[in-house]
């Protein structure tokens, strides 16, 4: 019964959740409800087995990495609601009426960047490309093929020759992708 | 809850004599066999109540100031889900068990691996966080307008000093006239029960002992029916099934009346035992059958008084008679509403203890098929039963909820194949509670089944859409999912649910890991690859 735990959201945190997101206050309620409605455990936080107990989420290739996502900010593996909509909002569709950072495109390629970006060290590895390979093909194709693709990524994409897609280089590999279009979510208002 | 409890004797003393006024009334009026609409008249009261409630709440978000605030937003959010009850609109590329054979369309021819190619994916998986299929369906359906129960929305009460007024009637109301009521009525009915069987019993077998079998249970219904505001309207009763059917419910949960039996009473439980042995103690015959068709309809409906069961059934022309009948499942009450309109023999696990006395009691007057917890691992020893209960023109309809567990009364999941491999003749039914009066899906993970009980005895009604669909038969060279799925796509048009592929069981269970292979497999067929022996490992995979 997702009413009875809007409650517990107190206004100003709404207003600061809505300064900080840029989410509406009827936005952040819908959201809260949904938060409280994933955590089992009423313990106020989601954990990541909250999360894959989203059936759709769990069978999703990238599933734990989108999950993982979540996880950055938080020490002891727990995401709180402030942290879940702020994950949340970098999904926000661009307007240019309502300047936000944490929806604006740059935020949004960061977003995907970290999906590859295993190690945090803020660069795409071979490795890491392989083994994000991996999870969206499984067993289908051979490590050959795999290793070759992913070779021939980072080949195309590395500018500076250190056989690792930085940032930057992300950036303008993508650079031609409507990743405004497609890192959004029409959040009904 | 002991509070509440001990409050209702106190004030049980204090308000016996108008409430024994209601009560003859209501006995006289029944045993008369006239009508006053009284039950539809309460329900459409209850629904105007609920109007007004809900213009208040708008009416006083328009004025409210510091610390109501919140309930304000809370009521802003409400406002809004009438217009649509989502949170997101989702995009094209929705993950589920199976593949949609449109996304790889869509998708287009293949091409290289690029670093932007996991967007979809991201997009899809954050927007699964927002808002799912699944899970929200194994919890309470929202509500667009506050029904004056706290369980449903917390402090709505204290909003305006009318509505808490109004809310306060409400609970006195439920509190102290409707449920002590119900459980007097309920008691009442078992007496009228036992006697008037027992007396039929005496007489010998014959016309005059079915005429008056009959009337003792038309009477005895009509009491409880307008005691407990039961508003019954069956549609299509021509489907309903005849004797030898599957009315399909598998879940443990044919059983789950019965645990509802007895939690509740365990003197109801007794008057079933021996009603059952009474009528188990008949010769086989045309009236051994009757006879076991009128007590067991007459005792679930005397359960369904005891809950306020207000029902609508559709199309009774569709009635099953015989074959298998298959129903939807919010609620182990499922059972209740359609064991009150037609007899029906049930499938499930046997179990111990005071349980099994019900069990054996029950197949005593019917031939209800109950496994060994051993026994129902092996589909094809059930399969068999079934056929031989599907064959045999005597028995009654089998009734099957092919979903296996309960859902919240907002979609339909997929239906277990085996049910519809049996073959005979399946009755489709459709079962839609109306959630403004009480929700009736239980949520077994969260509460008991005495507080559930609790619950039900306690809320306004349950008002409830019965529509027998007509029967349906495998077509031929059709396999039983495609069958079960068209089974199911027919219950969820007629009852305005959303019929969804996933399985039930996820409830419980994780999901399957080959549901996420044949995204990975899919993926990868679009992935151009160079080298020719990578195609040919893709095709064998296929």
């Amino acid at each position: 019964m997702g009413n009875k735990s809007s409650l517990m959201l107190q206004e100003q945190d709404i207003r600061d959740i809505q300064a900080e997101t840029g989410f509406l206050p009827s936005q952040i309620e819908r959201l809260y409800s949904r938060f409280t409605s994933l955590d089992k455990g009423d313990s106020g936080t989601l954990s990541r087995e909250d999360f894959l107990r989203i059936p759709e989420l769990a069978i999703n290739p990238l599933g734990d990495r989108i999950v993982h996502a979540f996880f950055k900010e938080s020490e002891d593996d727990h995401v709180n609601f402030r942290q879940f909509v702020r994950v949340l909002a970098h999904f926000r569709p661009i307007k240019t009426s309502q300047d936000n950072k944490l929806n604006a495109r740059e935020e949004k390629l960061r977003f995907a960047f970290k999906m590859y970006d295993l190690d945090d060290d803020e660069r795409i590895s071979r490795e890491e490309l392989l083994a994000v390979l991996h999870m969206m093909v499984g067993e289908n194709i051979s490590d050959d093929q795999l290793n070759s693709i992913a070779e021939r990524t980072i080949l195309e994409a590395d500018r500076d020759g250190d056989q690792m897609i930085s940032f930057d280089e992300f950036c303008s590999a993508l650079e031609r992708t409507d990743v405004e279009q497609k890192m959004s979510i029409k959040f009904l208002k | 809850m002991a509070v509440v409890d001990a409050l209702a004797t106190v004030a049980l003393t204090v308000v016996i004599p108008p409430f024994l006024i209601i009560l003859v009334t209501v006995l006289v009026l029944a045993s008369l066999g006239k009508s006053l609409g009284l039950r539809q008249r309460y329900v459409q009261f209850l629904l105007k109540v609920f109007e007004f409630g809900r213009q208040r709440l708008s009416k006083h978000y328009g004025k409210g100031s510091g610390d109501e605030e919140e309930e304000e937003e809370e009521e802003e959010e409400e406002e809004e889900e009438q217009v649509s009850r989502e949170v997101i609109c989702r995009d094209k590329l929705v993950l589920r068990p199976t593949l949609d054979k449109n996304n790889s369309a869509r998708l287009g021819p293949t091409h290289e691996f690029e670093l932007g190619d996991c967007l979809a994916y991201i997009r899809t998986g954050m927007e699964a966080i927002v808002d799912d299929e699944v899970t929200k369906r194994f919890s309470a359906e929202e509500l667009t307008s506050w029904n004056f129960l706290t369980r449903t929305n917390c402090q709505y009460e204290f909003i305006s000093v009318r509505l808490t007024i109004f809310w306060v009637v409400g609970f006195m109301l439920r509190y102290f006239l409707l449920l002590p009521l119900r459980i007097i009525i309920l008691l009442i009915g078992m007496v009228q029960l036992t006697t008037s069987t027992l007396l039929v019993g005496m007489f010998p077998d014959g016309p005059a002992k079915r005429k008056l079998c009959r009337f003792v249970f038309i009477t005895s219904f009509r009491i409880l029916n307008r005691a407990f505001s039961g508003v019954i309207a069956y549609h299509n009763s021509r489907n309903m099934p005849r004797s030898d059917g599957i009315c399909v419910a598998n879940h443990t949960t044919p059983v789950d009346c019965v645990v509802l039996a007895c939690d509740n009473c365990y003197s109801f439980m007794l008057v079933m035992v021996v009603c059952t042995y009474i009528v188990g103690c008949l010769p086989e015959s045309k009236l051994k059958h009757r006879l076991n068709g009128s007590v067991s309809v007459f005792c679930f409906d005397l359960l369904s008084g005891a809950l306020s069961l207000v029902c609508t059934y559709h199309n009774q022309e569709n009635v099953p008679r015989r074959g298998i009948c298959v129903a939807n499942h919010t609620t182990p009450i499922d059972v209740l509403v359609l064991a009150c309109d037609n007899t029906y023999d049930m499938v499930g696990q046997r179990h111990g203890g005071f349980l099994g006395i019900f069990q054996r009691a029950l197949s005593r007057a019917s031939a209800h098929i109950w496994f060994e917890r051993s026994e129902s691992k092996d589909r094809f020893a059930v399969a068999r039963r079934l056929r031989d209960h599907v064959e045999d023109p005597d028995k009654l309809p089998i009734l099957i909820f092919p979903e296996g567990t309960c859902i919240n009364n907002t979609s339909v999941m997929q239906f277990k194949k085996g049910t519809f491999e049996v073959g005979g003749i399946i009755y489709p039914v459709a079962i839609k509670y109306d959630p403004r009066f009480g929700d009736a899906f239980w949520n077994s993970s969260r509460e008991s089944m005495v507080s559930y009980i609790y619950m039900m005895m306690t809320s306004w009604a349950i008002v409830c859409d019965v529509w027998y669909l007509p029967p349906m038969t495998r077509r031929e060279g059709e396999s039983s999912i495609d069958f079960a799925n068209r089974v199911k796509a027919e219950i969820a048009r007629q009852g305005g649910l959303v019929d969804l592929v996933w399985d039930g069981g996820l409830k419980r269970s994780a999901p399957k890991i080959e549901w996420k292979q044949q995204y990975q497999q899919e993926f990868s067929r679009r992935l151009k690859v160079q080298n020719v022996n990578a195609e040919k490992k893709e095709e064998k995979t296929e």
